[in-house]
């Protein structure tokens, strides 16, 4: 049947449940063209009374005198209107131009959205604030295409960010600009409800503007800004309840099941002490089942035609899932802007805050690691009065007791910040505005840890408690100078130009003092002025600068053809005075095929534009002072008295050669819209070379620097990212019902083309390494030794030879690992090692859900990646390899003779077959997962609840509900991050990101 | 005529698809090798019986051939526990072998018995799939194992004028039987042979007059097994006044096979104070125990220094010897000279500084790995259950025990598997597994015979003779350690 008639058949049912009000009011709903539009959606605002327009765009609604109408239709703007005395309203709805008009920031800028040449996300606020998190990178996880977000669950963690793929060595994170103020790589600091919108500038033609540090892309946040009308206040509370995944671990029994039968197993007799009748359960003595976590929130904003004005004042407190730890920010936010007259305005953004936090313990692997056959306490008889002495040392392993050490714990820091960005902006002549900006970002911080001194054992024990305090002070700033021309020539030709001059320095000074043997633990005397011995002080400053030229031509024909060109020259203080100085241009284009003549009359595409950009950015990650030689203290120890003499010694190698390292990149994209913009899709293809890329090289010795082991810095590196990113949306509405679907998916494949000349191991695991980035390979790939399967028998076991009979494992028993000989040469050796895992995903999916239904609403995100590989660590740690407890059921999972189809190898105290200490894909699992990121369920009450007044919105939301995964340990997203990006993909079994439901509410009024 | 084109479609179609299947069975096989003779493998092993030894390897060789190309060849005997495929393709890659002569090593277990007999199958597969068997008879009945000395007379033996006798002791032992043992002495038209009748141990004991009068002779000991297989030990005899022995030892054993079941250490090694005078520290840890002092390492023959019990004086002769009893647990200095025979014993107590090992007290390096607990362990390797190499308290390290009644006695107890080697150095730990001091090593002759502190040479490697329990001591007052056999198993 037509779509039409369906529609029509509905409307008129709709209609006819309407409780008739006081008048009746009828119309028509046309398009620019006068063309009838079927399925439009009148209601009346506020209510949930609507109806539907018919085959005729007609419609017909009882509705108060004093209501107001609102029209909506997919692609087209929304209309509201009055009704007053009227029974008849007509509506003409126009092109929404599918949000192309949408202004979206770009370095010292912003433009049209339509206007795009090169490849920018841009994402609003509104949506960040649907996930409450410490971090809002954390909400832009799956929103994004090409931006890799893993997330680390602790309180104060800070995710992993990639955009687009890794080209450098030197860190991956991307700069952080907020409202023009680089604030450096960690964006904890922000309220996550204090940000009007984000951009992502992934691609060099976007992101050349911020030349010296974009190689890594650049998020560029802009905070809410006040609005011309009547005060509006906003109040937000959400209180969330987090847990963690138990890790089951093995009970009494069953550790000493295991503990035993290593050393039977070869023919030893178990030295176990203790007594299986003792369990404790570690997990419980150490992790709360529930953490609470809260973010409260007060805004408002308003303005009159002279002055604009916005503020809030936020808090956020997360607790940690062990027993200590808290991280905690008060944050506040001021802004306002005032327009002295036509010319001159100026404002400032002003924006202090608290930030506390007690340090959380990093227990996860003692936890899961100590014998649980030993009591929390000694027993009481054998008690001193330094209640931190009286815990019990592991009776079978080397374990720490980690309730002791969470006891023992006392170290944290407190932080004042202050953001402020006064500016003054000018506009003498239509189109021209000349702005000068100030920026102040400082951060003063406070950490002090103490060590108590306790006796639990000879090996777990410290005998000079000492206290360490750090005050650091971070005090940067910035001035900005831009002047911004766009004019529009014979109405087709659109021109915008910019052209700048900027200041930054970036200031660090820290002051460090210690001791130790301080009278006794007393909470009151934690400080290093206590000790008695040793008193130690330090401190430094550093500073680094940056001076910048900018310039921008940004021109369109008709809207139809796109020219953008850049460019940033940088000076900075970290390179010599021959090569201070970089420049950094781009280039990019577009092409928007439906403003052609030849496409005027088709009615399938709404937009098709066509992208494709060039440019270079640049990397300056590297020490202060690389570029020059520094000379430091060192000891050296004379006789056998062991008398200590403090000289002076090369401390690091300069090079005066050292110049910036860029990345060269270039981008072509489509951006697609059909069916009345019900559909979108933006797809871009990309490639980023680094060149000159700064690595760590090993002393020339014929330099004449008598310093064997040291490094200097060279431009010696070159990598390679390349890939693609697709993303989908689909939005649209029936009825009162509105609805959209996203899919984004992205792949960047990271090759190391060039390095210093040797490999690069990271990971280390048992004497090896874990992860070999080498020239020609993709970075930070797993090496190490191919498995197949386990031994079953004698006969297996002596027949695994060469082809003349050489055992190529003469250790080897039935129940051990077989290791392949690759190379066939009979030998058993490195020769034989080769890939055996990559910890990047083939394919990052982002799906993203939301619905609307009158008053209710439903969001629901999904992230996943697909094809990268974990180096599961814990699959040894926690399979009786030592004395370490183990995971529940292992004893069952391990190879014995009446057990021989196990997956796990045989229990064995000498592992001389090394089994569990050579790297080998037996620890390899696919790190694949799927996650609910966010699965939230709103509903906002009718204002006429509240006499038209107020606005509530209550919403039950949950954060990591569920996760579809192969992946043994605990998080597969913690797993994936590693340690780098050069160490990425190891897991190390750090906190995991907790199931989290949270529980809302919004009140605006 | 017309042909009608569609009538003929079907059976075109199956004739081109019966020339294709005719075409991959005539040119190929498992791998599209192509077919060159089709014939089966050769193979030409080099015998069809082996006659092997348990624990001992041997070798079967032979010659394989195929026109087509080797694809594999498979050893297979259930009762050898072997089931071995040779796959050429994969170990030769690319390169097509046409000839391959076999040569692959087995050793046979070790409950192998001269009754063992398996055949053997050899199996080659070419290229092409055709196979060709062949079958080798193994039998345990081998014996290539050549009897040992389990206990041979010292390379220097000295025989004293004032008692001109050569008192002989050897043990011998074969794996499987043993059948003779001859005594050569040619300088004294000695040729003595003891027929042993196939057992698999024994100890020689023989005593032979020697002239009285200084000399120098050679002796012999040859020892064959059932195989006539043969291992001999050469000794010097010397036959003179009583030498002044550069090196002395203190035997705190019985037994003469004690003094070679150690790793090492025992017999105890003493201080050689002036002409034929000798100074022993030593620590009694029980009671009563009896001492003795010889000049040679493995026995207490030919010479032997003990109480003389119709002198009160030392004598040399190892049958009229008796022990020197220590009555009190402590430490004993005990000096004598080896010609008068006099001899004095004394208790003293030593000056070394004492260590308190038990976890109260702390080292500090200034090396800034901060205070650390005093602790001795044993940083080497072939240590059972811990890191080659390491001092790391919390990576395992080899930490010893204190003893609680001699603090100057350190020791440990492990398990070590026959022919397991072990050495160390005896260390401070340290948790960054440096090597700080105090450290003892060795002082470089070749049976570790006494301890240097901070100094010294590495150790020489030791071999566990035989699977048991060991015990480690090392007296840092004496600056003398040993392991000595606990319990075998």
């Amino acid at each position: 049947m037509n779509k039409k008639y369906i529609l029509a058949a509905m409307a008129t049912s709709f209609a006819l449940t309407i409780n008739a009000q006081s008048v009746k009011v009828t119309g028509t709903v046309v398009d620019s063209n006068n063309e009838p539009i079927i399925g439009a959606f009148v209601k009346v605002k506020g209510t949930s009374n609507g109806a539907v327009t018919d085959m005729d765009g007609k419609y017909v609604i009882n509705a108060d005198k004093n209501a107001i109408l609102e029209v909506s239709y997919v692609g087209m703007a929304n209309q509201s209107v009055k009704i007053g005395d009227r029974s008849q309203i007509n509506f003409t709805l126009k092109d929404d131009a599918n949000d192309l008009n949408e202004v979206v920031v770009i370095g010292y800028g912003q433009v049209k959205k339509g206007d795009l040449t090169s490849s920018i996300s841009a994402i609003k606020g509104e949506k960040l604030e649907k996930l409450s998190t410490g971090n809002v990178m954390n909400a832009l996880q799956g929103q994004v295409n090409g931006v890799q977000i893993s997330g680390a669950g602790g309180p104060g963690s800070s995710p992993r960010v990639i955009i687009r793929g890794v080209t450098t060595v030197n860190g991956s994170d991307p700069l952080y600009v907020v409202d023009g103020m680089p604030v450096g790589t960690n964006i904890n600091f922000l309220n996550q409800n204090d940000i009007e919108s984000m951009q992502v500038l992934k691609d060099a033609s976007a992101s050349a503007i911020y030349g010296t540090r974009a190689s890594n892309g650049v998020v560029l946040i802009t905070t809410k800004k006040g609005k011309k009308g009547e005060a509006k206040f906003n109040v937000t509370a959400t209180v969330g309840l987090q847990t963690l995944k138990k890790q089951k671990m093995a009970d009494s029994q069953e550790y000493k099941q295991v503990f035993d039968a290593r050393y039977t197993n070869d023919g030893n007799v178990s030295p176990f002490k203790g007594s299986t009748d003792v369990y404790t359960d570690w997990w419980n003595e150490c992790i709360n089942d529930i953490a609470v976590q809260q973010n409260y929130d007060l805004a408002f904003s308003g303005g009159t035609d002279k002055l604009i004005y916005s503020g809030s004042i936020g808090y956020y407190k997360q607790d940690s899932q062990y027993k200590v730890g808290q991280w905690q920010k008060l944050s506040a936010r001021f802004s306002t802007e005032y327009l002295f007259n036509k010319i001159v305005k100026a404002g400032i953004d002003f924006t202090p805050r608290y930030e506390q936090w007690d340090d959380t313990p990093g227990l996860m692997g003692a936890i899961m690691s100590m014998d649980p056959t030993t009591p929390v306490m000694l027993d009481k008889s054998e008690w001193t009065s330094n209640p931190y002495s009286n815990y019990a040392r592991s009776h079978n392993n080397q374990e720490w007791n980690p309730v002791a050490s969470m006891a023992r714990m006392d170290s944290g820091a407190s932080e004042y910040g202050l953001l402020a960005t006064p500016y003054l902006s000018l506009n003498p002549i239509k189109g021209l505005t000349i702005k000068s900006q100030f920026g102040l970002n400082a951060r003063f911080r406070r950490t002090d840890n103490f060590n108590v001194n306790f006796f639990i054992d000879n090996l777990e024990q410290n005998q000079n408690n000492n206290a360490t305090r750090k005050m650091e002070n971070w005090v940067d700033w910035n001035w900005t100078n831009t002047v911004n021309y766009m004019t529009t020539i014979n109405k087709k030709h659109n021109l915008n130009l910019m052209g700048g001059y900027t200041m930054e320095r970036f200031q660090d000074y820290w002051a460090q003092a210690y001791s130790e043997n301080i009278p006794n633990n007393d909470a009151t005397l934690r400080y290093p002025s206590s000790g008695t011995k040793n008193p130690a002080a330090s401190g430094t400053d550093s500073f680094t600068s940056l001076i910048s030229y900018l310039g921008r031509v940004m021109y369109n024909y008709n809207e139809k053809y796109y020219l953008t060109a850049a460019v940033r020259i940088d000076g900075s203080s970290k390179f010599s005075k021959d090569n201070k100085w970089a420049t950094f241009p781009s280039i990019s284009g577009a092409w928007r095929l439906t403003g052609e003549e030849f496409m005027k009359n088709q009615k399938v595409f709404d937009d098709i534009k066509i992208r494709a950009g060039w440019g270079k950015v640049g990397n300056q990650n590297i020490d202060n002072s690389a570029y020059l030689s520094s000379i430091g203290t060192t000891d050296y120890v004379f006789g056998s008295a062991a008398n200590r003499v403090v000289g002076s010694t090369v401390s690091g190698i300069g090079n005066s050669n050292l110049k910036w390292e860029t990345v060269e990149d270039w981008n072509v994209g489509l951006d697609l819209a059909v069916l009345q913009s019900r559909l979108k899709v933006t797809a871009d293809y990309f490639q980023k070379t680094s060149h000159d890329m700064l690595m760590k090289k090993d002393n020339l010795l014929i330099l004449g620097y008598p310093m064997w082991n040291g490094q200097m810095w060279e431009n010696v590196g070159k990598m390679k990212a390349t890939g693609w990113e697709l993303g989908i949306n689909w939005n649209d509405q029936i009825q009162d019902f509105t609805y959209g679907v996203g899919l984004n998916l992205s792949q960047v494949k990271n090759k190391a083309i060039k390095l210093n000349g040797d490999y690069i191991w990271t990971g280390g695991f048992s004497g090896d390494y874990i992860v070999r980035n080498a020239e020609g390979e993709s970075l930070s790939q797993f090496y190490g030794y191919v498995t197949d399967g386990i031994f079953q028998n004698e006969t297996e076991v002596k027949s695994y030879t060469n082809e003349h009979g050489k055992p190529l494992q003469a250790n080897a028993q039935p129940g051990d690992l077989r290791f392949v000989d690759l190379n066939h040469d009979g030998v058993i050796d490195a020769n034989d090692k080769t890939h055996i895992g990559n910890p990047f995903p083939d394919l990052m999916i982002g799906f993203n859900l939301n619905a609307a239904w009158r008053g209710f609403d439903l969001i629901a995100n999904f992230y996943g990646t697909i094809g990268n590989d974990v180096f599961n660590l814990n699959k040894g740690r926690y399979a009786g390899t030592d004395g370490q407890n183990v995971y529940a059921g292992t004893y069952n999972k391990t190879w014995r003779a009446d057990n021989t189809g196990a997956e796990f190898p045989r229990l064995s105290v000498n592992d001389s077959n090394m089994n569990y200490k050579r790297v080998s894909d037996f620890f390899v699992e696919d790190g694949s997962y799927f996650r609910c990121k966010l699965l939230q369920i709103g509903y906002t009450m009718p204002k006429k609840w509240f006499n038209n007044k107020m606005s509530l919105r209550l919403s039950v939301s949950a954060q990591n509900l569920f996760t579809i995964t192969k992946y043994s340990g605990a998080d597969p997203e913690t797993a994936s991050m590693g340690r780098s990006v050069t160490e990425a993909g190891i897991d190390y079994n750090g906190y995991p990101n907790p199931r989290t439901v949270l529980f809302g509410l919004n009140l605006s009024f | 005529m017309t042909i009608n084109i569609l009538n003929l479609k079907q059976p075109l179609l199956w004739a081109f698809v019966a020339l294709i299947g005719m075409t991959f069975q005539s040119c190929s096989s498992d791998d599209d090798f192509p077919t060159v003779d089709g014939q089966a493998p050769t193979i030409a092993l080099t015998t069809d019986q082996i006659h092997a030894e348990p624990g001992r390897s041997f070798n079967i060789t032979g010659t394989v051939k195929d026109a087509d190309g080797i694809k594999s060849i498979r050893l297979k005997n259930e009762g050898m526990l072997l089931d071995k495929t040779i796959n050429l393709l994969e170990i030769y890659g690319d390169s097509l072998l046409h000839e391959y002569n076999l040569d692959y090593a087995y050793t046979p277990a070790n409950d192998w018995t001269d009754d063992s007999n398996f055949p053997l199958e050899v199996t080659v597969e070419d290229v092409v799939g055709n196979t060709t068997s062949a079958t080798l008879t193994v039998k345990g009945d081998g014996d290539f194992t050549f009897p040992t000395f389990t206990s041979a007379p010292s390379s220097e033996l000295t025989v004293l004028l004032q008692n001109p006798k050569l008192t002989l002791n050897a043990s011998v032992s074969d794996n499987k039987k043993l059948q003779s043992i001859v005594v050569d002495i040619p300088g004294l038209n000695i040729k003595d042979s003891v027929l042993l009748n196939g057992v698999k141990e024994y100890a020689l004991k023989k005593q032979y007059d020697v002239p009285a009068k200084e000399a120098s002779y050679v002796m012999t000991l040859r020892v064959y097994d059932g195989m006539k297989n043969m291992t001999s030990t050469t000794s010097v005899i010397k036959v003179s006044e009583l030498p002044d022995f550069e090196k002395m030892y203190l035997a705190d054993v019985s037994d003469a096979a004690a003094l070679t079941s150690d790793l090492y250490g025992v017999p105890m090694l003493i201080e050689h104070t002036g002409k034929y005078q000798y100074t022993a520290h030593y620590y009694n840890q029980k009671a009563g125990t009896g001492i003795r002092f010889i000049p040679q390492m493995t026995d207490f023959n030919p010479i032997c220094f003990g109480v003389d019990e119709n002198t009160g004086l030392l004598t040399s002769n190892p049958t009229e010897a008796k022990e020197i009893i220590l009555d009190e647990v402590g430490y004993y200095e005990i000096t004598f000279n080896t010609i008068s025979g006099d001899y004095n014993v004394k208790r003293y107590t030593p000056t070394t500084v004492k260590m308190t090992l038990n976890g109260t007290t702390t080292i500090n390096f200034n090396d800034g790995s901060g205070d650390q607990p005093a602790q001795i362990c044993l940083a080497g390797s072939g240590l059972p259950s811990t890191p080659n190499w390491t001092t790391n308290q919390n990576n395992d390290a080899f930490i010893l025990n204190q003893s609680k009644t001699n603090p100057y006695l350190l020791y440990r107890e492990f398990d070590l598997k026959a022919g397991d080697e072990v050495s160390f150095t005896i260390s401070q730990t340290h948790w960054w597994g440096w090597w700080p001091e105090p450290y003892w090593r060795f002082d470089g002759s070749d049976n570790n015979e006494k301890n240097v502190k901070n100094g010294g040479e590495n150790m020489k490697s030791v071999k566990a003779p035989v699977t048991g329990t060991y015990r480690f001591e090392f007296d840092y007052a004496l600056l003398r350690s040993r392991i000595i056999l606990v319990k075998a198993k």
